[in-house]
C-alpha cells in the first residue's frame, strides 16, 4: 500500500459520501429536498468530531 | 402506527425500501462510516509511514553495588522521562504521522544470570542516560544487542516451548495497586524498606542453563485527558457524588422555570382539595437531604483511605502500560513452573484486594475448546508483542502512575542481595576541570596555513582549555601554551 492508493481509497469514500447526498436529494425530489439540504449540515458536525485527534 | 410502519417494509421492493431509507438520512450515517473509514486509514499510514524511520537502541544498565537509592529516585526516573509525550494535532496526524512515544522496560534473566535493560528510540537516548545518571552517578550503561532473537517466532516449535502472559488489572485503572512506600517496616533497624524487588529477582535466578526468563513494561506517556477524567468519575461514584447530567432537547421542554411553578401550583390545590401533607413548603422539607454534595461523611475509614489513594494516584502523571512475562526452554529442561509461579508470586505483593491487583489474564494457560491451538495462538501473539515491543498488541493497556511504575520496576537497595545480578563493578568519578579537549579548527583557518607553507602545523590537533588553547609539539609530551 502506497501513499497514492491510500489518496485514491480516501477520495474515492469523499466522492461516495458525495454522491450519497446528490441521491437522496434526487430521490427525495422536490417535495423532500429540505430533508436532504438539512441533513448535509450534519457532514460538518461529524467532520468536526473526526477530526478531534 | 405498525401497519404503517410494516407496509413500507413490505409492500414496496427491497431497492424502494434501500432508496427511501437513504433519502431519509440513511445516507448521514453511511457518510459518517465512510470518513471515518477514510481519515482513519490515512492516520494509520502516515503513522506507519512515521514509525518506519525511528531507530531504537537497548541499553544495559548495572547499578553499583551499595546502592542506597530508594524506588523514589526510580520514580523521579519515571517523571524525567515523561518529557517525550508529544501532544496530536491534526498537521502530525494526518500530514507527518503521529503515534505515540514509548520506553520498554525489561528485566531478563539469561540461564540465571540477571540483566536490568531500557530500550528506547535513538534521539531519546540521552534522556533516559541523563535521567538515570541524574540518580544513579555510579551507575555504568551500555548499549547491547537486542536478545530476543535467541527463542523461534512459530510455534509449536521443534526445539523450542514458551510459557508468556500479559500482566493486567483487574479493575479499573483509578484504582492504584499497593505502592513502595507501603513496604516500609519501621520497626525493622537495619532494613526500613522491605524490597518488593528482592522476591521478583529471586524467583529470576531459579532458572538454569538453557532456560530464560524475560520481564517486560512498555510504557507511553500519555496526556491526562485520556485517564484522570475516568478517575474522577470513579472516585465521585465512589463518595456518592452526583455529576449534574446534560440537559437535553425534552428537558428545556419539562424541566424549566413555567413547568415547575405549574406543578408547584397543581401540587398545592390537589392537598387543599384532599387534605393531604403536601402543600407549601412540605417541598423544602424533603429537599434537605439533597444539599449535600457528596456521601463523604458517611464512609467507612478503609472507603476513605481508598479515595485518598486514588486521589493521589492522578496527582503525578500517567503512562500507558503493558506487563509481559515470557519464560522459554527447550524442550527437555521446560519447566514453566521454577520461575512463572514464584515472579507471579511476587507480582501479588502489590496486590491491594479492596483496591487493585495485577494478575496473569491472558496468558498460555488454556483449559478447554481447542486448548492446543489456542495456547500456541496465544505464544505467538504474546511473544510477537514482546519482540517488536508493541503496547497494542494483545489485551488492552492500563495506566499506571510513575510511582506505580517505580513500585513494580526498580534498581534493588544493596540489602537485595540477589547472586547473579549485574552490578556495575568499577567506580568512576568526575574527570579533572580543565583537561584539555580536542577541537577542530574552521576549515578557513587550515586553509590559510597550508596556502602560507605550515602544512604540518595546520594538520596537528589542536587542543583547548578554560584557560586558553593547549599545543601538543610532540608524543613525549612536550607541552607548549599558546
Amino acid at each position: 500500500m502506497n501513499e497514492s492508493f491510500v489518496r485514491h481509497v480516501v477520495s474515492f469514500l469523499g466522492t461516495i459520501v458525495a454522491f450519497l447526498a446528490y441521491y437522496s436529494g434526487y430521490v427525495s425530489a422536490g417535495h423532500g429536498w429540505w430533508w436532504t439540504g438539512f441533513g448535509v449540515f450534519a457532514i460538518y458536525l461529524i467532520l468536526y468530531k473526526l477530526l478531534d485527534v | 402506527m405498525l401497519d404503517i410502519f410494516l407496509s413500507f417494509f413490505l409492500t414496496q421492493s427491497f431497492f424502494a425500501v434501500l432508496s427511501q431509507v437513504i433519502a431519509l438520512g440513511g445516507w448521514i450515517v453511511l457518510a459518517y462510516g465512510l470518513l471515518f473509514a477514510g481519515l482513519a486509514l490515512t492516520g494509520a499510514y502516515k503513522a506507519g509511514k512515521e514509525t518506519s524511520k525511528w531507530e531504537w537502541v537497548l541499553l544495559a544498565i548495572d547499578v553499583p553495588q551499595m546502592n542506597v537509592q530508594t524506588p523514589k529516585a526510580v520514580e523521579q526516573l519515571f517523571a524525567h522521562i515523561f518529557s517525550i509525550w508529544e501532544p496530536s494535532s491534526i498537521g502530525t496526524v494526518f500530514r507527518r504521522g503521529y503515534a505515540r512515544q514509548s520506553y520498554s522496560f525489561e528485566i531478563i534473566s539469561i540461564g540465571g544470570y540477571i540483566q536490568f535493560l531500557i530500550r528506547v528510540r535513538t534521539i531519546y537516548r540521552d534522556v533516559v542516560e541523563a535521567a538515570v545518571y541524574a540518580q544513579y552517578p555510579q551507575a555504568e550503561i551500555t548499549e547491547v544487542e537486542d536478545y530476543v532473537g535467541t527463542i523461534p517466532d512459530t510455534y509449536p516449535n521443534d526445539t523450542h516451548n514458551i510459557w508468556a502472559a500479559e500482566y493486567l488489572l483487574t479493575k479499573p485503572s483509578a484504582y492504584p495497586i499497593r505502592m513502595y512506600k507501603e513496604f516500609e517496616h519501621n520497626i525493622s533497624k537495619d532494613t526500613v524498606l522491605k524490597d518488593p524487588m528482592g522476591t521478583l529477582l529471586e524467583s529470576f535466578t531459579r532458572i538454569g542453563p538453557g532456560e530464560q526468563v524475560w520481564f517486560q513494561m512498555i510504557i507511553e506517556p500519555i496526556a491526562e485527558k485520556h485517564w484522570k477524567e475516568d478517575a474522577i468519575k470513579e472516585i465521585k461514584n465512589l463518595i456518592g457524588e452526583k455529576t449534574p447530567s446534560k440537559k437535553n432537547f425534552f428537558d428545556y421542554i419539562f424541566d424549566n422555570p413555567l413547568t415547575k411553578e405549574l406543578a408547584h401550583g397543581t401540587n398545592e390545590m390537589l392537598s387543599q382539595l384532599t387534605g393531604s401533607e403536601g402543600g407549601v413548603g412540605s417541598g423544602e422539607s424533603s429537599d434537605t437531604g439533597k444539599d449535600s454534595p457528596n456521601n463523604l461523611l458517611y464512609l467507612t475509614p478503609g472507603q476513605k483511605k481508598l479515595v485518598e489513594a486514588m486521589e493521589e494516584k492522578i496527582s503525578k502523571v500517567g503512562f500507558n502500560t503493558k506487563i509481559r512475562l515470557v519464560y522459554s526452554a527447550t524442550h527437555d529442561i521446560y519447566t514453566p513452573s521454577r520461575a512463572v509461579n514464584s515472579f507471579t508470586g511476587a507480582m501479588n505483593q502489590y496486590n491491594v484486594p479492596f483496591s487493585n491487583t495485577i494478575l496473569p489474564k491472558y496468558m498460555t494457560s488454556v483449559q478447554y475448546l481447542f486448548a492446543d491451538q489456542r495456547k500456541d495462538y496465544r505464544r505467538r501473539v504474546i511473544l510477537s508483542g514482546y519482540k517488536k515491543r508493541d503496547i497494542d498488541i494483545g489485551k488492552k493497556p492500563f495506566v499506571f502512575n510513575t510511582e506505580e511504575l517505580a513500585t513494580v520496576w526498580h534498581f534493588p537497595m544493596s540489602h537485595v542481595a540477589t547472586p547473579l545480578l549485574q552490578k556495575a563493578q568499577l567506580k568512576t568519578a568526575e574527570p579533572p576541570i580543565g583537561l584539555p579537549v580536542e577541537y577542530t579548527r574552521p576549515q578557513s583557518e587550515i586553509d590559510e596555513d597550508i596556502a602560507s607553507g605550515v602544512r604540518d602545523a595546520a594538520q596537528r590537533p589542536r587542543y583547548k582549555t578554560d584557560s586558553g588553547e593547549v599545543e601538543y609539539t610532540n608524543d613525549s609530551g612536550g607541552v607548549r601554551f599558546g
